[in-house]
């Protein structure tokens, strides 16, 4: 009799659990209202305004007053964990945003998300190229055509202050250094804290290097007939910025500041020059509306001409196969790709948009002379990253034991040679 | 110097250089707090001035900004759920397990143990949860954190118990009461300290921990508390400390008022518990 | 005794073996077999390999690190946490008038989230943070150090900030071990003529035992497992200097090395196991003896 009811007492509490658990995950999913989930990391959010206007997304859903459309955002140090997970275990959110070349590697969009070469946006496009994949299909929207340009970022007021040029060369980028550093400024602000800064440095400067001199250099990494050790120009390049650091030209603090404290170093005058981006450069004149800020390519290559890098293709969306509201997250695709929602996502930053018969952007001084020097007229190069069809996480890593003294220049080649062959063979590649 | 005199003054040195360890402890949370209430530059010296002016508006910004009453509702559910089934059936189970002495009952003692040794399995159990149909719902969630916390809960009233006389139960045996209601009537109100301890211990590791709500919570509706934290410094971290820093406090709050308001049971179930297993 | 064999059925058992069993334990076995097999993300079947993601971990040199840091730490924090927790228990079980206070402040740290503290000591131990501002202050510049970033002092930074946040916790176990004592015990060892030390030496430490044996036991269990504490300090910077195995899982997953990441995680599972059951199996000897 006891024993019978310590059974039935067992089995009661575990019904109770069961029951004391499911009404709360029926109750979100049973409402008629659908919400509508996009996925991305924070730094994409914080560089990419435009892409996630606010009042995009409030004008969506007015026209659409069923749809609630929720941001999802990642700490970007797990943001690719996290979506390889949902994508590997069917979960989703209903809309992924993430860079167009890193996304068909690392999300491997062709296998995971929808084909969407047959959307109404598609005819809307003024590029279709750039948004096409290595397959011939278009998976996503970008709002944006040409991406933002990469190189050194520099206080412009302590430039004319102190009477300096822009450097073209190497050799006078040094002299630059040392002026600045004789008259109590550092020179070049490193924040390599953060894994993601230096290698703007590398994916640059390597970048500019194959596209001038070597054009088969990326298939040939790509197709292990030749080891990233073997390239003696991808360690010049290693090596100078290395020395920057320890000729004491950077802070002694580059692995202690991450990117977020830009602001607040290029503001305080303690320092002239720093990696980046349009965009840092962007946040920096909106920090100190009173100073003037800009940005050249980096001189460590001795070119014929001047060459602004710019990145692969960022904050394109993309619809998961197992996505549960496709058909809302095509309508938010097909909403966002018209003029009118171009036109007001440059109210939260410039840019050129993808879709015919928006409005020209507005740039800036600096903007538009980026544009009018560099964009119109060819002279950008394709960075480093967008040849790339591996995490390139472990290589950055590597930076910093080169920064912490713990690998050599040419130890951080070697290094990634080995880590790249691994990577490499795990994704199936011939010749690994 | 008499002896006693000597020992007071060597009392009174003993207690100002511990004073003076509490503010090892204190010091770094007080930056935080006063930080919380600084604007941004003022916050950017991590240090402990006082803000100039206390801005206690940090704290709405925050609050709106990051949506927090429905992470904290998010968070009070699936705490006090997971505690709450984790209570009742480690607390049974250890009930049998510190009773009987057969084998049995030492392998099931060693199995339960090892939860508390292995680490959680990932891949498998987001596989698991996604062939159950549950994956991504507060769900999943809550069993999740009851299958992690039951081992050491367990551990921990298996020793309680075995500190309770076996007399009480046969007592309560021999007037005809059954197992279940000497468990519940005899056995439970005596593990009073035993079950703070427990709750405290469960309450504070699962509402501090943010790796299952990363992984297996879909829906940004159902974020937990501590998981924007790392909304917040992703948005503010650098630029706007003070909110940061406001938003830490936050997200600290509740479990620090708990402890605080019932600090004295709950030192006194770990006292008493811990060392008899 | 067969009585109460029927009293005390295991049937109370089930509910918390059903759900450990099933959502705990089942997915680390499934581990073991995923843990020899080729699954990674871009693959769309699964292979048997064998022991080859075993023999790729002990090959990879970062790996040895992550696995040597860990070890490090892992001593480092059970040293810290049992020696302070001891001490502070000592001190806090006299006679003193703020003893309520002090145990409150020092136990404080251990209600907090780990990410939190973290978030915060990043910029106190920045090189121009009010650490190093501290030690100049106070005339030792000598110690002054670029505590996240030196590779050489990393692990031990990151292990003091543990010690910072757990001691609280040890020392409340401590205290319970101290409180355990008999108070005749002293008194017998006094009459005996035993000094403050002889009395700490034979009545105080083995009478200790217990408490050790559980802190010992959790501060090493939580050692080995660590991930928290680098995680939110370092993220396992600068470079590779402060990965450790549990990190090294973690972002595994992240690269979809699936297969190599459950082997890394049942090898870490071995190392705790191999270390902590013969604590256990001590720990419960002694008690039947008593």
């Amino acid at each position: 009799m006891r024993r019978k009811l310590a059974k039935i007492v067992s089995v009661c509490s575990a019904l109770m659990m069961v029951a004391a658990v499911c009404p709360l995950s029926v109750q979100a999913d049973g409402q008629e209202e659908v919400t509508l989930t996009v996925e991305a990391s924070q730094e994409i959010v914080n560089n990419i305004p435009y892409a996630f206007s606010e009042d995009n997304i409030a004008a969506f859903e007015e026209k659409y007053p069923y749809i609630n459309v929720e941001l999802v955002l990642n700490p970007d140090a797990q943001n690719t964990s996290i979506l390889q997970t949902k994508l590997a275990s069917g979960q989703p959110s209903d809309l992924i945003c993430y860079n167009k070349v890193s996304a068909e590697n690392e999300l491997e969009v062709a296998k995971n998300c929808i084909n969407l070469s047959d959307e109404p946006f598609v005819d809307n496009l003024a590029d279709k190229d750039i948004l096409t994949a290595p397959d011939g299909n278009i998976y996503g929207f970008a709002f944006e055509i040409k991406t933002g340009g990469m190189g050194v970022v520099y206080n412009k007021d302590i430039f004319e202050e102190e009477g300096l040029e822009i450097p073209k060369t190497y050799d006078e980028f040094l002299a630059v250094c040392e002026t600045l550093k004789a008259d109590g400024i550092t020179p070049f602000y490193g924040p390599f804290k953060d894994v993601w800064t230096f290698q703007m440095w590398t994916s640059s400067t390597w970048g500019y290097y194959v596209a001038a001199e070597e054009p088969d250099l990326w298939d040939r990494l790509n197709h292990n007939e030749i080891g990233w050790d073997e390239i003696p120009a991808f360690q010049e390049s290693l090596e100078k910025a290395y020395n920057l650091f320890k000729d004491g030209y950077m802070q002694e603090t580059v692995l202690s500041d991450d990117y977020n404290s830009i602001p607040t170093a290029m503001g305080s005058g303690q320092y002239a020059m720093t990696v980046g981006s349009n965009t840092t450069v962007r946040d920096l004149l909106n920090a100190h509306p009173d100073k003037k800020f800009d940005m050249f390519p980096y001189p460590i290559y001795e070119g014929e001409e001047e060459y602004m890098t710019i990145s692969q293709l960022d904050a394109e969306f993309f619809i998961p196969n197992d996505a549960r509201h496709t058909e809302e997250a095509k309508l938010f695709l097909n909403f966002m790709a018209q003029p009118e929602q171009c036109d007001r996502a440059q109210e939260a930053a410039s840019f050129v948009p993808n879709v015919t018969g928006a409005r020209e952007p507005e740039f800036d001084e600096f903007e538009g002379r980026l544009y009018e020097e560099y964009n119109k007229t060819g002279k950008t190069v394709l960075e480093m990253n967008a040849y790339m069809k591996v995490d390139l996480n472990d290589l950055w890593v590597y930076y910093q034991d080169m920064f912490a003294g713990a690998k050599t220049p040419q130890e951080v080649l070697s290094a990634w040679d080995v880590t790249f062959e691994e990577l490499m063979q795990a994704k199936g590649f011939d010749n690994f | 110097m008499s002896c006693r005199t000597k020992r007071k003054w060597m009392q009174f040195c003993l207690e100002v250089v511990l004073l003076l360890m509490t503010l090892i402890i204190i010091m770094p949370l007080l930056i935080m707090l006063l930080g919380s209430f600084k604007n941004s530059t003022e916050v950017t010296a991590f240090d402990l001035s006082l803000p100039k002016q206390w801005l206690a508006e940090n704290y709405k910004t925050v609050f709106e900004d990051g949506k927090l009453l429905s992470a904290f509702k998010n968070s009070i559910l699936i705490t006090a759920v997971s505690t709450m089934i984790t209570i009742l059936t480690s607390s049974l189970a250890a009930f049998v397990l510190a009773r009987r002495i057969t084998r049995l009952s030492k392998i099931l003692y060693y199995f339960f143990f090892l939860g508390t040794i292995i680490p959680m399995q990932m891949m498998p159990t987001i596989r698991l949860f996604t062939v159950l149909n549950i994956y991504g719902g507060y769900t999943n969630v809550i069993i999740l954190y009851t299958a992690v916390n039951i081992p050491f809960s367990c551990f921990l009233y298996t020793g309680f118990i075995k500190g309770i006389p076996r007399s009480l139960d046969e007592s309560a045996f021999i007037e005809g009461a059954s197992t279940l209601k000497t468990f519940f009537y005899i056995i439970f109100p005596l593990l009073k300290s035993c079950n703070i301890t427990v709750l405290i211990l469960l309450f504070t590791g699962i509402w501090n921990e943010i790796n299952i709500p990363l992984y297996f919570l879909n829906n940004p509706a159902k974020r937990t508390l501590p998981l924007s934290v790392y909304q917040f410094f992703g948005m503010y971290g650098g630029s706007n400390w003070n909110l940061v820093f406001a938003d830490l406090v936050l997200a600290a709050l509740p479990v620090v008022v708990l402890f605080l308001f019932m600090q004295k049971q709950f030192i006194a179930g770990l006292t008493e518990g811990a060392v008899k297993s | 005794m067969r009585r109460n064999g029927h009293l005390y059925s295991y049937w109370l058992v089930l509910p918390a073996l059903f759900i450990f069993g099933i959502f705990f334990v089942a997915p680390s076995i499934y581990g073991i077999y995923y843990s020899l097999t080729d699954w990674t993300i871009g693959k769309d079947s699964i292979s048997f390999v064998g022991i080859q993601n075993y023999i790729s971990i002990f090959k990879n040199s970062e790996l040895r690190l992550a696995i040597c840091n860990t070890f490090v730490y892992a001593i480092t924090v059970v040293i810290g946490k049992n020696l302070n927790g001891l001490l502070l228990a000592l001190a806090v079980n006299t006679k003193l008038k703020l003893r309520g206070y002090l145990r409150v402040v020092f136990f404080l740290p251990c209600v907090i989230s780990t990410i939190i503290i973290g978030l915060v000591f990043v910029p106190i131990l920045h090189p121009n943070g009010i650490l190093n501002s501290f030690l100049t202050a106070i005339g030792l510049d000598a110690f002054r150090q670029s505590w996240l970033v030196d590779r050489r002092i990393v692990m031990f930074t990151i292990a003091g900030v543990s010690i910072w946040q757990w001691t609280g916790y040890h020392m409340v176990v401590y205290l319970a071990g101290l409180q355990g004592i008999p108070q005749s015990y002293y008194e017998a060892a006094k009459i005996d003529g035993a000094s403050a030390l002889q009395r700490f030496r034979n009545v105080t430490f083995p009478m200790l035992a217990p408490a050790f044996n559980i802190n010992m036991l959790l501060s090493m269990i939580g050692g080995l497992k660590v991930f928290s504490e680098p995680y939110a300090l370092t993220n396992g910077g600068p470079g590779n200097a402060s990965q450790v195995i549990a990190l090294e899982v973690f972002s595994m997953f992240g690269r979809g090395q699936w297969g190599l990441g459950t082997a890394l995680n049942v090898t870490l599972t071995l190392f705790v196991s191999i270390i902590c059951v013969p604590i256990l199996i001590n720990m419960r000897k002694r008690e039947v003896e008593e």
